[in-house]
């Protein structure tokens, strides 16, 4: 399964009067979504059998979050690292990441993702990483089950519901009411620094340096922003009957209640 | 010829007390922060309308922590180490001293206590149980006429078959109402001063009521009993500990318990740092930040330097109990451990209440206001001061460990 | 690898859709940004001569329409491969715009893979130049705006809703291409539609929501004098719906819940962290009210009430019914 170490969107210092964001002291975590893609994979190994191997494209210090997944069931885990990964767009880390899978996992049944991160919220590398591979994807899954060679699942569309199966390899995203990830345990957490981990380079992956980083992203990043707030923001006080005979007042002379 | 060396980490001359928390350390405490992020808001809530939060057990059992320092051989204990367990309570304690409280019943004065002085039936019988949060603990101790001297404890029992029966009340115990099982302290009747025994009682048992304590000062959203004991059936087999062992058995269940009072209200002390920090950075008055103005630097100032010192003397101690618990027979350790926690213990209660007087301070008027923390926890880590060993009780102990027991002031 | 920046594709746009409301957005969009040329793929199995009907709107040069029977779920595999025939024969434009469905947010970022071209999702502010394609998108849980380029031609998923549907008529150019995309590797066993008369956060009008300002879950009634007063469906903060269950997620307003575009969203003690802000921020008119004068919602509401929802609400439904005569 492949997941993603975040800065915690929930600690950053928004200022809108400067239009800057401080990323100071804020805490790096798990993507959230991608927690539930973890518990999903070890959910199924514990029912099926079989292992679970987690692949994190991200810096060193994703190590930490490495730990984490490890500690929550995975059994082994591959930190994809370098320097020149660094920039990548999201189709580029597809790239590194079925590179990874191509070249250092021989056999997989399912790949299991989440739909977006919680910083880009950009949804792009489950499926590219499908389509990297070759192989088909369920997407939106909000509930899965493995039986014999195949998956079903029940994925979400405008219309409802559907339920669909596919036969091995496949890559199932999974949206976040699928499970409610576990906590781990103290000795969870103490067997995760026993399982295997490994650190993968550009060299190790033989990949094409052109297909990462800046040079090999079709898409970046040029400006971030804060959004201003365009709101009349005309606050009411005093007593009950004032304030809300004033809201009223000002609700229907905007023009927007029938 | 002198060797030649520079400073830096290869000095060969470089003493090593590693302070750095370990990977783990770090992974549970994501964990447990976790969880305290998901019980605030109900705390919060509970709180304005003062009643018993009851969120906090089925939160921190999914988290896997009602039963952090139990041992692995039983349910779901994780066999944590003192200091592990201690650091688990710091982050508890910043949500509260009611939500840290419920630990310091239920796990550092109950199944701590069970597991030490239990017998292997006892421990197989009920321990399981109480990590997977079937069962609460507490631990049944003060009376309304016994405190900061248990020995005068009146809670008697008699032997009658093979049964035990016990009549008296007790107050002011943490999880007395909630609770499933508790460590029950009580003299044989007739003597009033010797063959202390202690008694695992369920809150099944004929003869047994509690109910919980109204108008406290603070804490509205833990529960606090009063237990009481109306020929109270207690099988035989509920005995704990050897007969007469109770008075050693209170007194070494103290020392876990008040570990976690100082591990708590480190956290406590922190949450209002943090609090003080935060609205120094954005309260403005005479048209700047009030962090710019050094009176109230000062405070913050204050609250910091008292929490790093309780901080570390609350993590010694830690260290010395897990060197005493490995080490049980020895008693210079044990008594070295004792002492140090009760220093711990009297710090951080006195660090924590001063935090969280200066935070109101910082915040003013505001500062006036449950609805801001400084104020639960001004209200809330009061009883630290009390409870587990009052400030009086714990002076004493700590200079009589230096000047020698024959200086006792009781004897 | 096709970079063709010849004139005459350069102002082409392509649009699809599984859902034709959705790609009437679409062409407004292409419109909007410049297209000359709004080239529209029109994917089934069977006789689709009704949607291309339906898509003959002003707007539409060409429509490019294959039909077969892998088609038949649009399912992401012949999709993509139907796709990918298609971008070539309307001589690889700069732009493709898909809407953000869910089956298109599948089907992006494959499509971008094939062609070899970037991608960018839940974009608005879209522009073309003589680079690539740049568009802004949301980060940080909604709390930054990044504005993305690409370097050549990109795959961009658009909101649904965020465009007026493109109406009027045309006469397009209908070009029958002929392509066999491979059969999918998945397969629709069931399908369940969601339960009609259920309601829908997303699409109403009005939404009153309610959040951790009331005490108990039966106080939530008494929103319902007011919701109805304004036509309203009753929302909800995420603590109230994930942490305190007091109401079904389904009626969760927020990053992640759903988000929404009322004409007026009244916030009723909710006191407006960003994950909420983010659900509703493109509302028309937001109105907040919350005890607390410092609650975060009043600096991104257009009205505000301090004050004690309890006694608010009612007085301010008495006071629309007074004026609205009701």
């Amino acid at each position: 399964m492949c997941f993603k170490h975040v800065v915690d969107e929930t600690e950053l210092k928004i200022d809108r009067q400067n239009n800057k964001i401080n990323f100071e002291g804020a805490r790096t975590k798990i993507s959230d979504d991608d927690k539930n893609a973890i518990e999903e994979s070890v959910r199924i190994k514990e029912k099926m059998g079989g292992s679970v191997t987690a692949l994190c494209v991200g810096p060193p210090e994703a190590k930490k979050s490495v730990k984490e997944a490890l500690a929550m069931g995975c059994d082994r885990a591959r930190l994809l690292v370098d320097p020149s990964f660094q920039d990548s767009d999201a189709i580029a880390t597809a790239y590194i990441l079925a590179s990874a899978i191509k070249k250092k996992i021989p056999r997989y049944d399912l790949i299991i993702t989440a739909t977006g991160t919680t910083d880009a919220l950009t949804g792009i590398v489950g499926p590219a990483l499908a389509e990297f591979l070759g192989i088909p994807q369920i997407a939106f899954a909000s509930k899965m089950s493995v039986s014999g060679n195949k998956v079903t699942a029940d994925r979400s569309v405008e219309e409802g519901l559907e339920t669909v199966e596919a036969e091995f390899p496949v890559l199932v995203s999974v949206s976040r009411e699928i499970n409610q990830p576990r906590f781990p345990t103290l000795i969870q957490i103490m067997s995760a620094g026993k399982k295997e981990m490994l650190e993968l380079n550009a060299r190790a992956l033989e990949l094409d340096p052109r297909a990462v980083g800046r040079e090999g992203s079709k898409v970046e990043v040029t400006s971030l922003n804060v959004p201003k707030s365009a709101r009349k923001k005309v606050i009411f006080e005093g007593k009950p009957e004032e304030t809300a005979s004033q809201l009223a007042e000002a609700i229907l002379k905007e023009g927007v209640v029938k | 010829m002198q060797q030649k060396f520079e400073a830096g980490p290869d000095n060969p001359f470089l003493s090593t007390m590693n302070l750095e928390l370990s990977d783990e350390q770090k992974l549970l405490l994501g964990v447990i922060d976790e969880a305290c992020k998901k019980v605030r808001p109900i705390e919060d809530r509970c709180y304005v309308e003062r009643r018993f939060n009851d969120s906090v057990k089925p939160i921190f059992k999914d988290a896997h922590l009602l039963g952090l320092p139990v041992s692995t051989c039983y349910g779901e204990g994780q066999g944590a180490d003192p200091l592990t367990y201690a650091l688990a309570l710091e982050r508890v304690g910043r949500e509260g001293t009611g939500v840290r409280t419920f630990f310091s019943g239920h796990t550092s004065l109950g199944q701590l206590t069970l597991q030490k002085w239990g017998n292997e039936e006892q421990k197989e019988r009920y321990l399981p149980r109480t990590t997977t949060g079937d069962l609460v603990m507490a631990f049944g101790l003060t009376e309304p006429t016994a405190g900061s001297d248990p020995t005068s404890l009146k809670t008697n029992f008699e032997e009658r078959g093979g049964n035990f029966y016990l009549n008296g009340q007790k107050a002011w115990i943490s999880n007395g109402s909630i609770a499933d099982l508790l460590v029950v302290f009580a003299y044989p009747k007739g003597s009033s001063s010797d063959g202390m025994c202690a008694f695992l009682v369920e809150k099944g048992f004929e003869g047994f009521s509690a109910k919980p304590i109204k108008n406290k000062m603070g804490l509205p959203t833990s529960d606090t009993g009063l237990l009481y004991f109306d020929n109270c059936v207690v099988p035989k087999e509920n005995l704990l500990g050897a007969r007469g062992r109770g008075l050693s058995i209170a007194y070494s269940a103290l020392m876990s318990g008040r570990l976690s009072v100082a591990a708590g209200c480190v956290g406590v002390a922190q949450d209002c740092l943090d609090e003080a920090v935060r609205y120094s950075r954005e309260r403005i008055q005479h048209r700047k930040k009030i962090g710019k103005h050094q009176l109230v630097q000062r405070e913050i100032a204050k609250i910091s330097t008292e929490l790093e010192a309780a901080r570390l003397l609350t993590y010694r101690s830690a260290l010395l109990k897990a060197r005493s618990d490995s080490d049980p027979k020895n008693m210079d350790l044990r008594n070295e451990a004792d002492w140090c926690i009760a220093q711990a213990k009297y710090y951080s209660s006195n660090a924590s209440f001063n935090a969280a007087d200066r935070a109101i301070q910082v915040f003013g008027a505001n500062g006036y206001s449950f609805e801001n923390r400084p104020a639960r926890h001004l209200v809330d880590t009061r009883v630290c001061r009390i409870y587990e060993g009052t400030d009086q009780i714990l002076e004493q102990k700590i200079a009589i460990k230096l000047l020698g027991n024959e200086y006792e002031a009781f004897s | 690898m096709t970079q063709n920046s010849s004139s005459s594709s350069s102002s082409t746009v392509l649009v699809y859709s599984d859902l034709p409301e959705v790609t009437r957005e679409l062409i407004t969009l292409a419109r909007k940004i410049g297209s000359t040329n709004t080239a529209v793929a029109v994917l089934g199995h069977g006789d689709l001569s009704d949607q291309v009907s339906k898509l003959s709107v002003e707007g539409v040069t060409t429509i490019y329409e294959i039909t077969n029977d892998s088609l038949k779920d649009l399912l992401a595999e012949p999709v993509v491969d139907s796709l990918e025939v298609i971008f070539k024969e309307a001589g690889s434009p700069k732009v493709v715009l898909i809407g953000s469905t869910k089956r298109g947010r599948e089907i992006a970022p494959r499509l971008a893979t094939r062609l070899n071209i970037g991608c960018i999702t839940d974009v608005s502010n879209v522009s073309i130049s003589s680079n690539g394609v740049s568009a802004d998108r949301l980060v940080w849980g909604g709390n930054a705006i990044a504005t993305v380029s690409s370097k050549g031609s990109a795959v961009l998923t658009l909101p649904l809703r965020a465009n007026e549907k493109a109406s009027g008529s045309s006469q397009p150019k209908v070009v029958d291409v002929n392509a066999t995309p491979n059969p999918p590797k998945v397969r629709v066993i069931e399908r369940k539609e969601k339960p009609s008369g259920q309601v829908s956060i997303k699409d109403a009008d009005a939404i009153v929501s309610a959040g951790r300002g009331f005490k108990k879950k039966e106080d939530l009634a008494l929103l319902d004098p007011l919701a109805s007063t304004l036509h309203a469906v009753v929302g909800a903060s995420r603590p109230l719906t994930s942490d305190l269950g007091w109401m079904p997620e389904e009626r969760q307003v927020g990053l992640s819940g759903t988000t929404v575009k009322p004409k007026l969203y009244v916030a009723v003690g909710i006191s407006g962290q960003i994950q909420h802000l983010t659900g509703m921020r493109d509302s028309k008119l937001v109105v907040a009210i919350n005890m607390d004068k410092n609650a975060p919602i009043f600096q991104e509401c257009d009205y505000g009430a301090v004050g004690d929802l309890y006694a608010i609400v009612p007085e301010l439904d008495k006071a629309l019914r007074a004026k609205l005569s009701r």
